[in-house]
């Protein structure tokens, strides 16, 4: 079974929309359906039976993103790739180029294994925190975005005109933010084998939910979406997906840490044993005000859409039919205090989870010592 | 680039050479004194784990000796020198795979020449010459070397440093690996070389077949330093250090 | 485990692959791309002429309709979702009733909009790599202005990729020989393994590739090879120049 989940992985990968026949005696055919911008492959067995279904983030393709968002991405992306390759190569001198490009090659193969989630469905490591555990945020950043490359110019997968956007949303969100949730983690609850793991779960999970965020909100403003609906559809679909990330990047980080601490990226300014009550709150405010501050801004933020229907004077039409599914939409879109309640409480819940397994896994090693 | 008989050769001297890995309380290279002629072609065997490759690792710079020092044709194998010593010695790493590392073989082997300056043209003609003089002239260069067998992979590497036309070989584990008859090409490919050659291995036979000079090594320590003749005829001295030739060989 | 598919069509001779150099495909790629996918709004009569340019790019390079139609099967659904979303979103004239939603004309015409110009980039690109081997892909992207370190990064890791595929495709071979029937957690614990191995050959490998880079003179530059072949950018230009006229056809028409 893994076997046949993982070439068909692979091939899912690489053979990028082939209908694809697989042994001689097995027809495996991929049915691309997709919710949100997650994509999913799921696979008929030559009975007709669905038997596999594959969870994974697919990027924006060309065509979605307006033209200010197209050029402001492009750039930001940019400036953050030059500031990462000049911080990489300061950090890893001439080690540079062998370091990532194995770690590249690492990401595509892992991307390629599949992690069975339930019935039937199937989800990967996307990489980004795993690799800026390893190699710090910078290296991270810029592994990513070669990922991202290869897979706009020699897969199609993922636009060229959105791989501005693609960079900043996948690699700035699992190599960057995740890293310094990381950081911030392994700081408060200290930098054992398990603790590790834990802030590289949580700091993975977070990371999806703001790349989540971040594609949502770019389509916002390029009017594809209201942006609000946008960045809820984007920000629940990718806490999904965020849940496997986080898992087996948890996993992954615990294992390394325990058996090859040599090889993890050194973090550094952590604090050995647990950090005073006042830091953990401080950070827990800091987080909650940024996943606040960022909703908000998404809620605010005039629809592009609106503009668009008054500029080509569609403004008329639209008071005949006062804003109809505008109204149908909003109903059950939660408005900006309603976001940010459910990220402050989103994010206090997963501290509070992490705080107390850290207390558990205190206890039980004091009581095994004591 | 001279892959015939005017190569260049170069004499290798290691003098009190010792090395410990970081972190490891033994050393694992102990005061290891070797003086190589130019042009002459010796085996250093040995135990796994007794410091074989590490020595080898010493001839242009990727190690840094402890104590004593390298010399190749009397230049110091110290930072100032590595960009002219890594052109005068070619190491073959023991993985191919580790060697062959562009998108294409023509790259591959093109870019030793580059890296020390050669120009793009010439580099790409001496390419096409190493590649030739390891018998790969056939394969299509431009495709990546991961669809070679075992042992054109493991011409292709020594094609890598041919390319640069150095006046030491040095080979780390070259038969590891292959069937009789990749072995056989690569034990004649290296038999022609007028270069010097210092050649890593635990397959005494191998080293019968390729030099006139062994070298033994164990824990660290230079023990055994001979003919081939003599050092095969001493099936106790080889049993001793944890190597064994085939029966037919000494009998 | 096989990447040849990828360079399916890429031995193929045609018009396309003798006038032009990978480098110069890639630029028409990207070209086309900026020109589909920045399209103004409500330009459909420069669609149109896109779509024929784009079919006529497809006959030129002789890539079968059936390949371009399963790349732009699997690129397409990702996001259709969010377009289809577009027409009980957008305000407008109502044309019909879904459910609790009211469809509107200008939504449907968004929708539609954001479907054909992601299509037609979709099908560019996908026409210019099909024909390039990949490892000239490689080599024509080292023409962009990218960092060095993320070239270098694409060419060892399409070079390892390979390696690494080998040999984890070994260990799982093991696992699964040892697993039989195995409960998610197991097969968690399995995989989690395969891959912490993964990444601790690909660092291990990373270092010897590093020493032999060095012991050949590298200095923190990864030299190229001249390409082989040249061809003299006309026709990449005039390809270039026709597709920027039909973005500026495009905006003429939506502001005239």
């Amino acid at each position: 079974m893994l076997a046949i989940e993982a070439t068909d992985a692979c091939s899912r990968i690489l053979n990028m929309g082939h209908w694809k026949l697989q042994s001689a005696s097995n027809v495996d055919v991929h049915v691309p359906c997709s919710i949100g911008n997650v994509q999913c492959s799921s696979r008929l067995a030559s009975n007709g039976r669905l038997t596999q279904t594959r969870l994974s983030m697919a990027h924006i393709p060309d065509g979605f993103l307006s033209a200010p968002v197209t050029a402001g991405t492009l750039v930001a992306a940019g400036a953050l790739v030059a500031h990462s390759a000049s911080r990489s190569r300061r950090e890893l001198d001439e080690r540079a180029a062998p370091t990532l490009g194995l770690a590249t090659a690492a990401v595509f193969a892992a991307q390629m294994i599949n992690f069975p989630v339930a019935a039937g469905t199937s989800g990967h490591l996307m990489g980004g925190t795993l690799i800026a555990v390893m190699f710090g945020p910078w290296s991270a950043f810029l592994v990513m975005t070669a990922v991202l490359i290869a897979q706009a110019l020699i897969f199609a997968d993922g636009g060229i005109t959105a791989l501005g956007a693609n960079i900043l949303n996948i690699a700035g969100g699992g190599a960057l933010f995740g890293y310094v949730v990381y950081w911030m983690m392994t700081a408060l609850i200290g930098a054992g084998a398990a603790r590790r793991g834990l802030a590289a779960a949580a700091a993975a999970f977070l990371g999806m939910v703001v790349t989540g965020i971040a594609a949502g909100f770019e389509l916002g403003l390029s009017g594809v979406a209201p942006t609000r609906l946008a960045v809820g559809a984007m920000a629940s679909v990718h806490a999904i997906i965020g849940l496997v990330e986080g898992l087996i990047t948890g996993l992954l980080v615990a294992t390394l840490a325990r058996k090859r601490p040599d090889i993890l990226y050194r973090v550094r300014d952590a604090s050995p044993v647990g950090a005073p009550r006042p830091v953990v709150l401080a950070s827990l405010g800091v987080m909650a005000v940024l996943v606040g501050a960022l909703s908000v801004i998404a809620s605010t933020a005039p629809d592009s859409l609106e503009r668009v229907a008054i500029d080509l004077g569609f403004a008329d039409a639209a008071s005949t039919t006062p804003w109809a599914p505008l109204a149908n939409y909003r109903a059950w879109v939660p408005g900006p205090a309603g976001v940010l309640i459910a990220g402050i409480v989103g994010i206090a819940l997963l501290f509070a989870g992490v705080m107390a397994m850290v207390r558990a896994l205190t206890l039980s090693r004091a009581s095994r010592e004591g | 680039m001279s892959c015939g008989s005017d190569a260049v050769a170069y004499g290798v001297e290691f003098s009190g050479l010792g090395y410990s890995y970081p972190g490891s309380g033994s050393p694992a290279l102990r005061d290891i004194t070797l003086t190589v002629q130019r042009g002459e072609h010796v085996a250093i065997v040995g135990p796994n784990g007794a410091g074989k490759s590490t020595m080898l690792l010493h001839l242009n710079g990727i190690l840094e000796p402890t104590t004593g020092s390298v010399t190749i044709d009397g230049v110091g194998v110290i930072k100032e020198n590595y960009r002219e010593i890594r052109g005068r010695v070619g190491l073959v790493f023991q993985d191919s795979d580790d060697q062959l590392f562009m998108p294409t073989l023509l790259e591959d082997v093109a870019f030793g020449p580059l890296c020390n300056g050669v120009p793009k043209d010439e580099a790409h003609d001496r390419a096409h010459q190493a590649l030739d003089a390891v018998g790969l002239g056939h394969v299509d260069a431009h495709r990546a070397a991961h669809h070679l067998s075992g042992g054109e992979k493991r011409r292709a590497a020594l094609a890598t440093v041919l390319s640069m036309d150095p006046g030491v070989l040095a080979f780390d584990e070259p038969s590891s690996g292959l069937d009789g008859r990749g072995r056989r090409t690569i034990a004649e490919l290296l038999r022609e070389r007028h270069q010097t050659a210092i050649i890593v291995t635990h397959d005494v036979e191998f080293a019968a077949a390729v030099c006139t000079r062994i070298v033994i090594l164990d824990g660290g320590q230079l023990v055994v330093d001979g003919l081939t003749a003599d050092v095969l005829a001493d099936s106790e001295l080889l049993r001793r250090h944890g190597l064994e030739l085939a029966r037919w060989l000494y009998e | 485990m096989g990447f040849k598919h990828l360079d399916r069509h890429a031995g193929r001779h045609s018009w396309l692959s003798e006038h032009t150099t990978p480098a110069q495909r890639l630029w028409i790629a990207i070209a086309a791309a900026f020109v589909a996918g920045l399209m103004p709004s409500g330009a459909w009569r420069a669609l149109a002429v896109l779509a024929v340019a784009v079919a006529l790019g497809a006959w030129l390079a002789r890539v079968p309709a059936t390949t371009l139609l399963s790349r732009v099967a699997l690129a397409l659904p990702f996001f259709l979702l969010p377009a289809l979303a577009l027409p009980v979103t957008v305000p407008g004239a109502a044309v019909g009733e879904l459910g609790p939603f009211t469809i509107t004309e200008p939504g449907v015409q968004r929708a539609l909009e954001i479907i054909v110009r992601a299509t037609l980039a979709v099908s560019a690109v996908s026409i210019l790599i099909s024909v390039t081997r990949a490892t000239d892909l490689l080599g024509a992207i080292h023409h962009l202005p990218l960092p060095h370190l993320i070239k270098q990064s694409l060419a060892l890791g399409y070079r390892y990729l390979y390696l690494l595929t080998d040999e984890f495709e070994r260990t799982r071979r093991a696992l699964r020989s040892r697993a039989g029937h195995t409960s998610l957690f197991r097969a968690w614990r399995g995989r989690a393994a395969t891959l912490s191995h993964l990444f601790v050959r690909a660092h291990a490998r990373g270092t010897r590739v590093h020493a032999a880079m060095l012991s050949r003179g590298y200095r923190s530059e990864m030299p190229t090879l001249a390409p082989a072949a040249r061809v003299h950018p006309i026709w990449t230009a005039t390809i270039v120049f026709s597709l920027a006229m039909i973005w500026v056809a495009g905006y003429l028409e939506v502001r005239g």
